[in-house]
This record gives C-alpha cells, structure tokens and sequence, in this order.
C-alpha cells in the first residue's frame, strides 16, 4: 500500500469515515516490522487490537455441564429448605413431656439444696474435729 | 432449531461474547461467568431464538445488557475495583520495561472510554463488524455508533500521540 494513501486513510480512520476492508489494509501496513515515522505512534493501538482479536473464551459451552450445575444448585438449595423446615420448626411439647420437664427441674431443685445441706454438714464435721483438738474434756 | 444448529451458531460468537465481556467486566472469571449465564439463557429459550435471522447480534446485545447489569450491581463495582487497582501495577511494570508499543497503556487508554465508546470500539476495530450490525447490537442508529466511534477513535489518537511524545521528550 502506498505512503500516501496510508496517511489519507489514517485520518479517515480517526474520524470514523473509513470502511471495513480499508480499515483491514491498515491493520495489514501496521503489522509489518517496517512503519514509517511519522505513523509510529498509532502502531500501539492496532498491535493492540489484532492481540485483542486471539483472545479465546476458553472454557466454552458445555449444555450437559451447565445442566447439572442447575441441578446441583437446586439440589442444594432444597438441602437447605428441609434441614430448615427440620431445625427450626417451632417444637409443640405433648403433655407427658410437659410433666417430665416439670420433674426434671424439681429433681434439679432437690439436689442443688441436698448438695448445699450437704456441704453445711461437711462443714460441722470440721468443726467437731478442730474443737475436739483444741478443747480437751478429760 | 436442534442442539447442534445451535452448539454450531454459538461456537462462532462464543468468542466475541467472551471478548465484549471482558471489555466491560475487566476480569476474565468475571467474562467467563457472565458468558456462560448468558449461553444458558439462550439454550433455556433455543426454540424462540430460532425464529431470530441474527442470533449472533442477539447474543451479542443479551452479552451487552448481562454485562452492564452486572456492572450497576453493587457486587461487581467492588469487584472491578480491585482489579483496577491489579492492572495498574502490571502498567507500570510495562511502562517501565518498553514505553512505547506498551499494549497495557493502550488498554488503560481504552479502558478510560465512557461504555458506549468503548462497546462500539470493541465491536469494529477487535470484532470488524459493519455498522448495521454494530448499531443491532447497540440497539442504537447507525449515526449514533458513528458518532460514538470517531469520538472513541479521536480521544484513543489524542493519547496515543500524547504517550508517544511523552516517551520522546524523556528520552527513553
């Protein structure tokens, strides 16, 4: 391609103006080694742009794949429902459990003061002991 | 339309999806994802879409909407920011080792291009479609991208001058 026309088309092309295939002679002049001075500076850009082009989507389209990502999201989803619905379902109590509960907490209760009376005993007992040493009743 | 028509139609612009959606998103998982949810879609509708004569362009305008949704969600702006903040080291890097055929600076000066510039760059000087198509996908007139993309073309000369100059004056 002639010098001339390189330089016509460029500034087409920075205006927009240019059609496809003159657009194409220009990425062709710009991706040989040799450029002329002048044109360096837009050398970057359609070095760029024809780096642009290679880029590939490379993990591609795979319908089976996708199909059983959908699934799985579903299935998980509905894990998540259940496990939920089991979990967090307001529990109601049946009589007899009502009644255990009340004989549990009374039974509770009962050996908290039992341990307590318990400790005040252990304590008397320490009391007879050390009086016994101290106050000799011959 | 049968899965092969299909598979055969979408293996020639799975490409170009992928490549406007990294133009938009930045990152290429982001690109990736956004390419595959928009592929499903079209799978999910495949018999509607048959009845479509450019399914190229529709997949590429579905690409081109997926892609600014994800960009005005919130998750995606943080997303964006944190590779920017990656990119800029990469350019120095670059601007340090060779100045002037720096294809990362061409990229920041793309990059900094309002969307619409930027899109319809992306679909004429990487994708080489012609206007018509360029304006389906845009869902604009044909003036409109014309417009667009010498205001794109004039802004991408300014700084390409600039860059160059620059490097010359510092003499590296």
């Amino acid at each position: 391609m002639e010098l001339k026309q390189v330089h016509k088309w460029i500034d087409l092309y920075f205006e927009g103006q240019t059609t496809l295939a003159q657009e194409q002679a220009l990425n062709d002049y710009f991706s040989q080694p040799k450029i002329e001075k002048s044109l360096v500076p837009y050398k970057p850009y359609f070095v760029t742009v024809s780096q642009e082009r290679t880029q590939r989507f490379e993990s591609g389209f795979n319908p089976a794949t996708n199909k059983r990502r959908w699934f799985s999201t579903a299935l998980a989803v509905a894990a998540s429902v259940a496990f939920v619905a089991l979990f967090l379902r307001p529990v109601q109590p049946t009589p007899e459990e009502i009644v255990f509960e009340e004989f549990k907490a009374n039974m509770y209760l009962v050996s908290t003061h039992l341990n307590r009376s318990k400790q005040g005993v252990a304590y008397m007992e320490t009391f007879n002991q050390t009086t016994k040493k101290f106050i000799k009743t011959e | 339309m049968d899965e092969r028509t299909f598979l055969n139609r979408i293996i020639a612009v799975q490409h170009s999806m992928f490549r406007l959606a990294k133009r938009l998103l930045t990152s290429t998982e982001e690109a990736e994802d956004a390419v595959q949810e928009v592929l499903a879609k079209l799978w999910q509708h495949m018999n509607k879409i048959a009845t479509y004569t450019n399914i190229e362009g529709y997949a590429m305008t579905m690409t081109k909407n997926y892609c600014l949704d994800r960009l005005k969600s919130k998750q995606a702006k943080q997303l964006r920011l944190v590779h920017v903040q990656h990119d800029r080291s990469t350019t120095l890097l670059d601007k340090q080792i060779d100045n002037r055929d720096s294809v990362a600076q061409v990229f920041a000066f793309m990059e900094a291009l309002p969307e619409q510039q930027k899109m319809v760059l992306q679909l004429r000087d990487v994708e080489q479609y012609d206007f018509e198509t360029i304006a389906q996908i845009m869902e604009l007139s044909e003036g409109a991208v014309r417009v667009a993309l010498s205001r794109a073309r004039k802004t991408i000369r300014e700084q390409l001058i600039k860059a160059h100059n620059y490097g010359i004056e510092t003499g590296s």
